[in-house]
């Protein structure tokens, strides 16, 4: 078991976010957490990266409790978040954003291997290394995003949206290269709204629901669910 | 205030007055400096009342006593006059100054940096003019008043200022600074013009500010470049102020006190160590110094927040709010919406033509048209990142349209400020709430009641009714930044309802809460459309807005591509794929 | 005096120079600003600290000021890191306002403590007398050691943000901290180190002023004051510009104090930021950021 989460919970100040959830990742998996806006998706990935108290429930990240560690501890063990959002940094370049992801002294060692790996992946940002990431389209910018949790060489790679205001042609060129970086034998869990997209491309899923888990099973079955479609289409 | 109380205060004054009688020069001395710099501390007070920081007030407290002591010195005129002029001047100053900061948008430091270049700009001015008398300064020479008449002059400023701070913390024109302070935008929208409110209260303070100078020219008979224009009058004032509590009656007072109380205390020590008049002057600044960082670390609120909640703790029945008195409710009362003439029109309430909003290239709205009609409840839908809020943004005022037009009521909404687009009747929520977050929610629903009610009370009362309407009426005395998210998105109704809008754009109401309450939200706003008021609301939840729209339009990418009955939106193969994303989801 | 080439010559070098040390100072002020997102009042204090401390080390007659100045540094380095981590770190998440009170608080401290162990007297090291002549300009040699060490320093901090992958990750924290902290960079040691940085090159500014100019223990409230307003004129983010902004002011120094007197020069020199801000609220070379 890469991951295995229990009974998570967090709050806001006063507000209690999410209520118990559970989850277990096996290595290799790519998994999807589905649910509406306020669902607790975000909150969810941004508490296991250790950006947000987690206020009870355990965390175990390749056997070792890690509820209370730091997000840059957590990033050395493997586990490498690509925030929602993208959240790169708009004034730095696109290699200085893509070298940023490399935390810990012994990606650095192999930044410049990993580097040509992630260029590889995203011929477009080839010609772009030396423009500044803000400046960068859309699409662009979820490459490099997805490009920079590359270079920290994840064990778990956890996207939060990644198609996020992208057009329809980046989105599926954004899924294929998930299903690249999961055929390499990266584990990944993505959050996602493009339902169809992401039940393509994992194995599993968890439905979110106000701050719990509503639903989990195989993508095929959550795939024919009616819960699933109506959380989505109100029908 | 009641009757009681204000004897007491008069009983206070008149005894207050009384002590130069029996008090000898050095203590009538140090009464007048701590009278004055109450004075001048809450002078300051008022400026931050709207969450402004100056870090140059020694410029107005400067322009006051050099206006006063030039008119004497050269002309002769009267310091009674002269107190006036500087008053003037320093108002005139300030207004010209910060109209062009806050037109400019100065903000954050760089608002702290254009007070203290002021107050550094006119200091240095004062020691290059020689009519001013250079680094010299001028001289009072002939003038005299007794130190009793200065004494009482500086009384006088002192409970003339904390009445006006009193009575400003109670006038809608201090909730609407009060508003400005938590939340500029959020004020904004609600109908609070923040440019003018900042820009009277920054002319008050300054006016209030150069009296306090004047006195102190006169207390002093001399004015100096360094005295008067020099940082140290700028700290003394922002030190006073936070050590008592901001936005307080009794904070400047309660600081400048405990202040000067330190001072003389640390007179006596230095004079036991025998360390000098310089070194006793050294150890006060450096005990000022460690006061204004123990008071940030230990007790941000100021003295007079952290006592006032000492003694509700040990006290509590003196705390009790008066509010638990009866209260008869009338539902749908005088206040209600405007009648809703509603069949004999057909021209729509809300066209949005070709609209445009473009951010440093990147299009988020391309050529958006749709019409709202009168007591309707539309719906707009579409993923995150379709333009949804920048659509609302654009039409509330926040943002000006790259192109297209926006006309309310056939008129047009181009370049009016989201203050005026409520006024004329069009509220909005916010999706991520922005709850005036240290105010009960009482006063945050009455700030926005203040759009139309004349006074206070009338803003009140419309208020607790716009509160039992959405079903707040028990929490109205809880503070806005403790309520759950459900009860945030119902005070976000409330606020935008108390402003008696015509129509109000909903912002993602449903976002981050569980069915159960989804359902108490849809039921409010179908209740709102009853009595009259026009919907439009954008959501990301779709299930949400199919039962309650009349008509849904679907956004994506900035582009409208589908609008319809909610019936037909959900069958449109290319609505399902927006959402889902590639082919329709298997069966 | 009449304004010959050689004049107006010397007095552009001079301000040059001079401008580079102040232009040093303001930096510290704005990778502060940049990183911990507080504006540090108090970063002239620390200057004026390091003054008296190079001061005092040479007083006793066995180190130069050049040496003394590299003593102090590392010690400051020392300080810095600790004033991070035991204070600036608790008020980082307060309003902006809360900062300013703060650190004018710390400034305070700082200013009066000095007054009070070393008195208000102005002292001076004593000088080298030694001037360097070029071209009929002449500059004293601690003006251009001074000068040329602050602007060498100031480049070599650029070249170590721009160039390591630790000068990067601390750019990257102040272009946006929750990204650098989504993407498992250690902010906050970033941030000790980065206010560590700052606090040891307002030592490196100090010990530099010290060796030309007069100290005082105001003058703290001066230089706070002067590294306020070059960052707020240069924009507050960018470090060369923050440098830049220090240069412009040390030339419009002294020019006006060539052409009219001292106080007219920092007359002009106010009046000229009191528009500056005007016209481009964000600084001289400041963008607007993002809606």
């Amino acid at each position: 078991m890469l991951l295995r989460v229990r009974d998570l919970q967090v709050h806001y100040g006063p507000f209690q976010a999410l209520f118990g959830v559970s989850l277990e990742i096996d290595e290799g998996e790519a998994v999807c957490l589905l649910g509406g806006n306020g669902a607790g998706k975000t909150t969810t990935l941004r508490a296991l990266m250790g950006a947000l108290p987690i206020s009870g429930g355990t965390v175990e990240l390749l056997g070792q409790r890690v509820e209370h560690r730091a997000s840059h501890e957590l990033a050395a063990m493997g586990m490498i978040h690509v925030p929602e959002g993208r959240e790169l940094f708009p004034s730095l370049t696109v290699l200085e954003n893509l070298e940023l992801g490399c935390v810990t002294p012994g990606t650095r060692r192999r930044s410049a291997e990993t580097l040509a790996v992630v260029l590889d992946l995203f011929p477009a940002l080839r010609g772009r290394r030396r423009q500044l990431a803000g400046t960068l389209s859309g699409g662009e910018q979820q490459m490099v995003a997805i490009g920079r949790g590359l270079m920290g060489r994840p064990k778990l790679l956890m996207l939060d949206e990644p198609s996020l205001g992208l057009a329809p042609v980046l989105v599926d060129a954004v899924f294929a290269t998930l299903e690249r970086i999961k055929a390499e034998g990266t584990t990944i869990v993505v959050v996602e709204q493009h339902i169809h997209h992401a039940l393509r491309v994992c194995g599993r899923g968890y439905v979110l629901e106000g701050g719990r888990i509503a639903q989990e099973g195989s993508t095929a079955d959550l795939g024919r669910s009616d819960r699933l479609r109506a959380a989505y289409l109100g029908m | 205030m009641t009757r009681g109380r204000l004897v007491a205060l008069a009983a206070l004054l008149a005894a207050a007055l009384a002590v130069p009688a029996g008090a000898s020069g050095y203590t009538v001395n140090i009464l007048t400096q701590i009278c004055l710099y109450t004075f001048l501390a809450g002078a300051w007070n008022v400026m931050a009342l709207s969450g402004l920081v100056s870090l140059g007030h020694a410029a107005f407290f400067g322009l006051g006593g050099y206006a006063t002591a030039w008119l004497y010195v050269t002309h002769g005129v009267t310091p009674a006059l002269g107190w006036i002029a500087g008053a003037v001047l320093a108002g005139a100053v300030a207004y010209a100054v910060y109209w062009v900061a806050f037109r400019c948008g100065l903000r954050g430091i760089y608002f702290g940096g254009l007070t203290l270049v002021l107050a550094e700009s006119f200091r240095f001015a004062a020691i290059n003019s020689p009519a001013l008398g250079r680094s010299q300064g001028l001289e009072l020479l002939g003038f005299h008043m007794p130190s009793a008449a200065v004494y009482a002059l500086a009384l006088g400023l002192m409970a003339g200022g904390m009445l006006l701070t009193w009575w400003l913390l109670r006038s809608p024109f201090g909730y609407r600074l009060h508003a400005v302070r938590e939340n500029e935008l959020a004020a904004e929208a609600l109908g609070v013009d923040t440019f003018r409110s900042k820009l009277s209260a920054t002319v008050l303070s300054a006016a209030l500010t150069a009296m306090g100078g004047t006195a102190h020219a006169l207390l002093l008979r001399f004015v100096e470049p360094e005295s008067d224009f020099g940082l140290s009058v700028s700290l003394n004032l922002l030190l006073g102020t936070f050590l008592g509590g901001t936005g307080t009656v009794l904070g400047p007072a309660v600081g400048i006190t405990v202040l000067f109380g330190l001072r003389e205390a640390i007179a006596l020590v230095g004079e036991q160590l025998a360390v000098g008049t310089a070194g006793v002057y050294a150890l006060q600044q450096v005990v000022y110094g460690l006061i204004l960082m123990l008071v940030v670390l230990l007790l941000p609120e100021g003295l007079v927040r952290v006592a006032g909640s000492w003694v509700r703790r040990w006290w509590p029945a003196r705390a009790t709010h008066a509010a638990a008195a009866p209260r008869t409710v009338q539902p749908g009362a005088a206040s209600g919406p405007r009648a809703a003439d509603a069949g004999s029109e057909t021209a729509p309430l809300l066209q949005v033509a070709g609209l445009t909003r473009a951010f440093e290239g990147l299009v988020a709205l391309r050529d958006v048209s749709f019409e709202l009609y009168r007591g309707e409840i539309l719906g707009i839908i579409g993923p995150n990142g379709a333009g949804k809020t920048t659509l609302f943004n654009v039409i509330s005022g926040i943002h000006p349209p790259t192109a297209g037009s926006v006309h309310f009521r056939g008129q047009s909404l181009a370049a009016l400020t989201p203050s005026q687009v409520c006024r004329r009747g069009l509220a909005r929520t916010f999706q991520v709430v922005r709850p005036f977050a240290s105010l009960s929610v009482l006063d945050n629903v009455i700030i926005g009641a203040l759009v139309r009610a004349r006074d206070l009370r009338r803003a009140r009362e419309r208020s607790e009714e716009v509160l039992d309407f959405v079903g707040l009426a028990a929490r109205r005395d809880a503070t806005a930044g403790a309520l759950t998210i459900q009860d945030r998105k119902l005070l976000e109704f409330a606020r935008a309802l108390a402003t008696d809008p015509e129509v109000i754009l909903l912002d993602e109401v449903m976002a981050g809460l569980n069915p159960a309450e989804q359902e108490r939200v849809a039921a409010t706003i179908r209740r709102i459309r009853d009595r009259g008021i026009t919907l439009l609301l954008i959501e990301h939840v779709m299930r949400a807005v199919m039962g309650l729209s009349d008509r849904v339009l679907v956004l994506d990418h900035g582009v409208l591509i589908a609008e319809g009955k909610p019936e037909a939106i959900v069958r449109d193969p290319e609505v399902i794929r927006v959402y889902l994303g590639g082919s329709p989801v298997p069966a | 005096m009449e304004l010959t080439p050689a004049v107006i010559g010397q007095m552009l070098v001079t301000g040059v120079l001079v401008g580079s040390i102040y232009g040093a100072v303001a930096m510290g002020f704005s990778l502060i600003f940049g990183v911990v997102r507080i504006v540090n009042f108090a970063h002239a204090g620390g200057v004026v600290w390091a003054m008296y401390a190079v001061f005092l080390v040479t007083s006793g007659g066995v180190l130069g000021p050049y040496l003394a100045t590299a003593l102090v540094i590392p010690v400051f380095f020392g300080l810095g890191y600790l004033l991070q981590r035991a204070l600036m770190v608790r008020i980082a998440d307060m309003t902006e306002e809360m900062h300013i009170v703060f650190t004018f608080g710390l400034l305070l401290v700082l200013t009066y403590l000095a007054q009070f162990a070393f008195g208000h007297d102005v002292r001076f090291l004593a000088s080298s007398e030694r001037h360097l002549a070029f071209g009929g300009i002449v500059v004293q040699r601690e003006i251009l050691v001074g000068g040329g060490v602050a602007a060498l320093s100031a480049l070599g901090l650029h070249v170590a943000l721009a160039r390591t992958w630790l000068g990067k990750a601390i750019r990257a924290s102040a272009d946006n901290r929750r990204g650098a902290v989504l993407i498992g960079l250690d902010v906050r040691a970033l941030q000790r180190v980065a206010v560590a940085v700052s606090v040891a090159s307002a030592a490196l500014a100090g010990g530099l002023l010290a060796t030309f100019t007069t100290l005082y223990p105001l003058r703290a409230f001066e230089l706070a004051i002067l590294a306020f307003l070059i960052v707020v004129l240069s924009g507050i983010r960018s470090l060369l510009g923050s440098f830049g902004g220090g240069v412009i002011v040390g030339v419009l120094e002294g020019a006006g104090t060539l052409l009219l007197s001292p106080s007219l020069a920092q007359l002009g020199i106010h009046a000229l930021i009191f528009a500056a801000l005007l016209i481009r609220p964000e600084g001289l070379w400041g963008r607007k950021e993002a809606v």
